[in-house]
């Protein structure tokens, strides 16, 4: 079946053909049509699935660690200050090993309400032992939400998985979607079994105290389920294309990196913007190509050193910050790539709360640095001061004067 | 400087911050008490409320008390109707 959906619908639709069995959510723009339409399913009968209405994020959370904990495949969706409310659960879901999907649609983090798009929200959120997976297209997040399932419920992983997608740009434009059908996602997706879970035959609870002589292998043993993520990312990509037909990566999605000399590295909607760089910086004569890394936990470290390697340098584009050092994917690129290879690597931070990023505005960026003029360093190309901060500003000093403010 | 292979450590597996019931897995809580709970059978009606309330289940369905981790707090003794369990102190016993 074909449909035209907007991103925040195909998720739905994706939580619905995994036979999601609760799910707990709480409304916050730009998630809320996510759990709407969830809603619209199970009224209509559509949707086999237990709704818990919460009074915020943190119960929201509270509520799919619980609902995990019984056994039973669970869903939520979130966004922005909803993870950032419910950060100390996110701990949590990972850290007693509770599989689970949550789709938390990226935006950027007040003051300032500012409901557009960044990823300042989920890198955040990046410690928590929480697999992250971003999507760039429609059919992407739907069939991400299923594989999701899978890797999170594997056997080498068990961990809670975050597909995550970009607001507006994504979760509220309609794209053409390929919705599976049901049955091969059946076959796809078997039904949850738990490695453990509370049950009256085998008593055991969860979150107790533990002491200094057990903690850390516990992280040890969360570290190692990461690890194995990265196989079973890539398993279950190749298997999803042979059983339903789509494939949009691994752990990493490559465009024209075959010849590439130069490499432009970025997730999300911003990556698939990054195409028609590297179209538009290959008719001007640079062999450039694209690395979009899907999975950022964990994080492609053999496939960046592996691509990035041999080439002559790489721009990462951030769309988030490290207050303090730099833009985030760019230190870890870094990271992943030293001791292997020498290439100059570039930053742009941009596109922060929403700020529209032109395709020309990197494709110009990336050239400056081929010939050598930029420093490989964090660069804010698009900030500018314009009328409203000076507005601010003026009125402020204003005050300052009045006030004898130095 | 030369490159030192990469240590190979175990695969320790899935390992989670469950606990499992078992006997005592704090020590022998008896210590901690000050009042211990002394039955009267003769006063005692098997009503069974002890316990159901004790919350460390210290007594047994026949009614025998574990000294090594009953902890004293005299729930049993608050919730029994007969008056049967009293708490007594434990240097006047
Ligand atoms: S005193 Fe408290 S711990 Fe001891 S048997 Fe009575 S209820 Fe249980
Ligand atoms: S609560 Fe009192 S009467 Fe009931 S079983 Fe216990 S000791 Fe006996």
């Amino acid at each position: 079946m074909r449909l035209v959906e907007t991103g925040n619908h195909v998720a739905a639709w994706g939580a619905r053909l995994a036979r999601v069995e609760v799910v707990s959510a709480y409304p916050i723009t730009p998630q809320t049509q996510v759990i709407e339409e969830i809603s619209r399913f199970i009224d209509e009968g559509e949707m086999e699935c237990e709704y818990i209405p919460v009074e915020s994020e943190h119960s929201a959370m509270a509520a799919m660690i619980a609902a995990a904990a019984m056994g039973v495949r669970s869903f939520s969706a979130t966004s922005a200050h909803g993870l950032a409310y419910m950060h100390e659960l996110l701990h949590w879901a990972a850290g007693i090993r509770l599989p689970m999907v949550m789709v938390n649609v990226n935006r950027a983090l007040g003051p300032g309400w500012n409901i557009w798009c960044d990823h300042q929200d989920t890198l955040a959120a990046r410690d928590t032992g929480w697999i992250q997976l971003y999507c760039a297209t429609h059919q992407e997040i739907l069939d991400t939400v299923i594989q999701a399932f899978r890797i999170s419920e594997d056997p080498r992983v068990v961990l809670p998985v975050m597909v995550c997608y970009d607001a507006f740009v994504m979760s509220h434009t309609y794209m053409q979607v390929e919705i599976p059908d049901q049955e091969l996602v059946d076959l796809f997706l078997p039904p949850f079994r738990s490695l453990w879970k509370l049950d009256l035959d085998y008593p055991l609870t969860h979150g107790s105290v533990i002491y200094p002589d057990d903690y850390e292998e516990v992280r040890f043993s969360m570290h190692q389920a990461m690890d194995n993520a990265r196989r079973v990312i890539e398993e279950v990509a190749e298997e999803y294309r042979e059983m339903l037909g789509s494939y949009h990566g691994g752990l990493v999605d490559t465009y024209r990196m075959e010849d590439a000399d130069a490499a432009l590295v970025a997730m999300g909607a911003l990556a698939s913007e990054c195409r028609v760089v590297v179209d538009v910086l290959r008719e001007r004569g640079h062999r450039c190509g694209l690395i979009r890394v899907r999975s950022y936990r964990p994080f492609p470290v053999a496939e960046l050193r592996e691509l990035l390697g041999s080439l002559q340098a790489a721009m990462v584009i951030d769309r988030a910050v490290s207050f303090g050092l730099e833009g985030p994917l760019f230190s870890e690129v870094k990271a992943a790539v030293y001791g292997h290879g020498d290439l100059p690597i570039f930053d742009l931070i941009t596109g922060l709360g929403g700020r529209d990023v032109p395709y020309e505005l990197i494709a110009e960026n990336m050239e400056a640095a081929l010939r050598g003029e930029l420093a490989a360093e964090s660069r804010w190309p698009s900030v500018r001061l314009n009328e409203h901060h000076r507005l601010v500003k003026r009125s402020l000093e204003e005050y300052w004067r009045r006030e004898g403010v130095r | 400087m030369p490159r030192k292979r990469k240590e190979e450590r175990e695969d320790i597996g899935f390992l989670t911050t469950l606990s499992v019931p078992s006997e005592g897995s704090v020590g022998k809580t008896g210590t901690w008490r000050t009042f211990r709970p002394v039955l009267d059978r003769d006063r005692c009606n098997k009503c069974l409320l002890c316990w159901i309330y004790c919350p460390e289940a210290c007594i047994s369905k026949d009614l025998e008390i574990s000294y090594d981790y009953c902890k004293g707090c005299g729930i049993c003794a608050e919730e029994c109707p007969t008056k049967a369990m009293s708490m007594v102190k434990e240097d006047e016993r």
